[in-house]
């Protein structure tokens, strides 16, 4: 086998479709984790203080985690267009695997940045919260706002695959 | 959906009556009393805060004992409790009077102090078995513990390191003129008794030095180990004799424990009252209360203040003033009154958008999470809970709005063919074994793909979800903007109510014309613009600024398109939903129609779709939220009221 013929066996159509799957998933999952973690850990310290705050620190805690069911859902929409859970996998061309590789990269990429952002802000949430416990919901909603932007990238991500024909 | 009117109180009355009066008026709940402001009145009379700082403490003191006991009996007690716990019902003055709560007292006392005494005793349990230990290696050695030396030798107790070699160490110690007897050999070490010649000592001190040699001395135990572990033995088993008693005390005790907990509502309630004391300030006969009452309890309010002799009176709100709010809503618009409390009360005499809101909050709900099979087990759980748990009022309008937000939610699942995700389909695919031909096709607007929705599938048709989205979208921002027309309209200004919103109503109509007929379109968007860049900077006196004013409002247009689209979030929050729980059915349903197949169908309904029934209420919870306060509010509220939080007697426990 020659080198040429190796990487069109790796580079084929539905392995380029595969890792923009793995893309989304991934790298909004890492972006994800490293959000609910520093929400974590801001929460941790409040609680040891005050455990009773725990199911507000719970929700501010949980924000992050959408992006990476967000950049989920856009992998699982890949694997079911390319027929891989029902079994009949379809042959896909370099361009069509290019075209799902591309449309998973909105998820990816603002998924990993805006959970991140918007860890940070919801941890600063949770100091806010153990001074003025009451005001729950305004740190929630600060907290909602950085998340639009993942959601009008799934939104582009999803409208591309599913509007795939 | 108003504010209720509120009534300023202030009240003189002498001290002597200030505490009834007080607790009076903390009974009637309906009472709010304001911390006094000091630095007006002290110029002008000789008045100061009433001090009860020493009352407050004891009571503190007191209720902490009496929530140590509660703690303590509650596990001595058989009773059910936790989650079906009723309110006691009990009349507080009868149980005072019956000397019910002296009793209850004494048993808060007996309950701390046997507990005290059971952990006093935990202690010295633990001390003497240290001691009992260290007795043991000795309980072969027939001498008293502490003696050290008869008149010509010496003797001398210790440990040697686990694992020497007692046959060189005996034979150096026999040299050197000591008698060595071994007493004990464990992991811990080798336990000797020597006796040597007061002569040789040190000889013996000496060799002993070499091999690790550690004294052990029990100078005030004059007895045997043997006779002395006995001992120590018999005070054990008397100590353990004694707790046993004393948890027997308190299961007897535990029988008094709604007593208890009655005694401490009332204490929490004059912990309370001692509290709005403290907000007081007082002559040196008088104290003046400064509070706010709604309107309808005006009545019975002055009923209660005309029985004591006091001097009191009843005022409209001046504009200085900053009365507290207090929302008044249908039976079904209260239960969002919560959701607006966490973004900001109105101001006083503003506007209460609570009943506008939870009409929006249910429809976007229900398509933000739109599965009737969720929507159900939601309604299910809620209304259940608040039949079963009768939970705090608090609690228990946080339940029913979910519970009608999961009726938002079986309307949307039934119109977009969502029963648990796809589950009546992959069920009838994979379980039951149907061809794709087979399976329904029920959309009203026509569909290529089997689906049970009664208007069209999101999945198959997401862009036409994108518009269902983004029509309620502009729906709820042309409600916001009427709200802001009607308050605008209430202050009398019609005319800037007509010029800046009626003008974007017209301009809007425009637009869309221009999709449906544009000709007509046309025209209409060329006329509001034109009334928006000529009317915007009316308030501007130069004619250059009015114009440039006037272009700047057409830049609105663009904070408009951006609210509009945000609403594309209940299209994502959605489909996200969706495909959660296609793919929970999927793996479900892997199996097959085999026993192993259903098995295998049930435990991933459970665990699938419950976690994709959490994950998703909080989700679209805290975006329904969002839409409300980010998108609506902004079009016409004003906030910045504080909360009418009247005092009100503790109600932990009882219930009157």
């Amino acid at each position: 086998m020659t080198i040429s013929e190796l990487i069109s066996l790796i580079f084929s159509g539905n392995n380029i479709a595969i890792f923009g799957a793995v893309l989304a998933a991934g790298l909004a999952g890492m972006g994800s984790a490293k959000g609910v973690g520093l929400v974590g850990e801001a929460a941790s310290g409040m609680l040891s203080e005050d455990p009773s705050k725990f199911g507000k620190a719970l929700i501010l805690q949980a924000l992050p985690g959408t992006q990476g069911i967000y950049g989920l859902i856009t992998a699982f929409l890949i694997i079911f267009k390319m027929g891989i859970l029902s079994g009949e996998v379809v042959e896909l061309t370099v361009a069509q695997g290019a075209y799902f590789l591309m449309a998973a990269l909105p998820i990816a990429i603002v998924g990993y940045y805006s959970a991140i952002k918007q860890g940070k802000v919801a941890a600063a949430g949770i100091s806010f919260i153990a001074k003025r416990p009451k005001e729950v919901g305004k740190a929630i909603t600060s907290a909602a706002l950085v998340e639009t932007y993942a959601i009008f990238a799934v939104l582009v991500s999803l409208l591309l695959v599913l509007l795939y024909k | 959906m108003s504010i209720s009117s509120m009534k300023k109180l202030t009240v003189f009355a002498h001290n002597a009556d200030s505490d009834t009066l007080i607790r009076k008026l903390v009974n009637l709940k309906c009472v709010q009393i304001d911390t006094a402001d000091d630095e007006e009145i002290k110029e002008t009379l000789p008045v100061r805060k009433v001090n009860c700082d020493a009352r407050r403490s004891e009571l503190e003191s007191s209720l902490s004992r009496i929530s140590e006991a509660i703690n303590i009996l509650d596990k001595y007690t058989h009773r059910k409790k936790g989650l079906f716990a009723q309110k006691i019902k009990v009349k507080k003055d009868k149980f005072v009077s019956d000397g019910y709560a002296d009793k209850a007292r004494f048993t808060v006392d007996s309950a701390n102090d046997a507990i005290a005494r059971q952990n006093e005793i935990k202690n010295e349990i633990n001390k003497l078995s240290a001691t009992l230990a260290s007795v043991a290696p000795w309980i072969k050695y027939d001498l008293p513990l502490n003696m050290t030396e008869t008149a010509r030798t010496d003797i001398l107790l210790g440990s040697l390191p686990a694992g020497s070699d007692l046959g060189v160490i005996g034979k150096e110690l026999y040299t050197a003129g000591a008698v060595a007897e071994l007493l004990c050999s464990d992991a811990s070490g080798i336990y000797i008794s020597l006796v040597f010649c007061k002569q040789d000592a040190d000889e013996v001190l000496k060799a002993l030095s070499k091999y690790g040699f550690t004294r052990v001395t029990f100078s005030s135990v004059d007895k045997t180990a043997a006779e002395y572990t006995k001992e120590l033995k018999k005070q054990i088993d008397a100590l353990r004799t004694e707790t046993d008693a004393l948890t027997d005390k308190l299961v007897g005790l535990a029988d008094n424990i709604t007593a208890v907990e009655i005694l401490y509502d009332i204490e929490q309630t004059s912990l309370t009252a001692t509290e709005n004391m403290q907000k007081l300030l007082s002559t040196k006969s008088t104290v003046i209360i400064n509070g706010w009452v709604p309107e309808k309890n005006e009545k019975k309010v002055c009923e209660t203040l005309d029985r004591f002799e006091c001097a009191y009176s009843m005022e409209e709100p001046t504009e200085e003033d900053n009365p507290p709010i207090l929302l008044e809503n249908n039976a079904y618009a209260k239960n969002f009154e919560w959701v607006l409390g966490m973004y900001a009360y109105p101001v006083y005499g503003g506007f209460d958008p609570t009943f506008i809101m939870s009409i929006f909050y249910f429809i976007i709900f229900g398509i933000m999470f739109a599965d009737a099979g969720y929507g159900l087990v939601l309604s299910l759980v809620c209304f259940a809970a608040v039949k079963i748990i009768h939970p705090s009022e608090s609690m228990k309008r946080f339940l029913l709005m979910f519970g009608y937000c999961g009726i938002s939610c079986i309307i949307g699942g039934v119109l977009f063919g969502s029963y648990f995700g796809d589950l009546p389909l992959a069920f009838m695919r994979n379980m039951l074994g149907m061809a794709e031909s087979e399976l329904p096709n029920l959309a009203l607007l026509g569909a290529s793909a089997p689906n049970v929705a009664l208007l069209f599938d999101p999945l198959q048709n997401p862009v036409g979800f994108l518009l269902v989205s983004l029509g309620i979208g502009a729906v709820h921002l042309i409600a916001g903007m009427a709200v802001k027309f009607y308050i605008l309209c209430r202050e009398g200004k019609v005319l800037d109510a007509i010029l800046d919103i009626g003008a974007y109503w017209l301009l809007f109509a425009g637009l869309g014309l221009l999709f449906l007929a544009p000709s007509v379109g046309k025209w209409v968007t060329i006329a509001a613009v034109a009334v928006i860049v000529l009317t915007h900077g009316r308030s501007e006196k130069n004619i250059i600024m009015k114009f440039l004013k006037g272009l700047l409002g057409l830049y609105d247009l663009i904070s408009y398109a951006s609210d509009l689209l945000s609403y594309s979030r209940i299209l994502a929050l959605g489909l996200a939903a969706a495909v959660i729980a296609q793919v929970v059915n999927i793996l479900g349903t892997i199996g097959g129609p085999t026993v192993g197949g259903f098995i295998g169908l049930v435990i991933a309904f459970l665990i699938g779709h419950l976690l994709n029934i959490v994950l998703n209420v909080l989700g679209t919870f805290v975006h329904t939220s969002r839409l409300q306060y980010i998108e609506f509010f902004n079009k016409f509220y004003e906030d910045g009221g504080r909360a009418f939080e009247p005092a009100a007697p503790s109600d932990k426990y009882t219930n009157e």
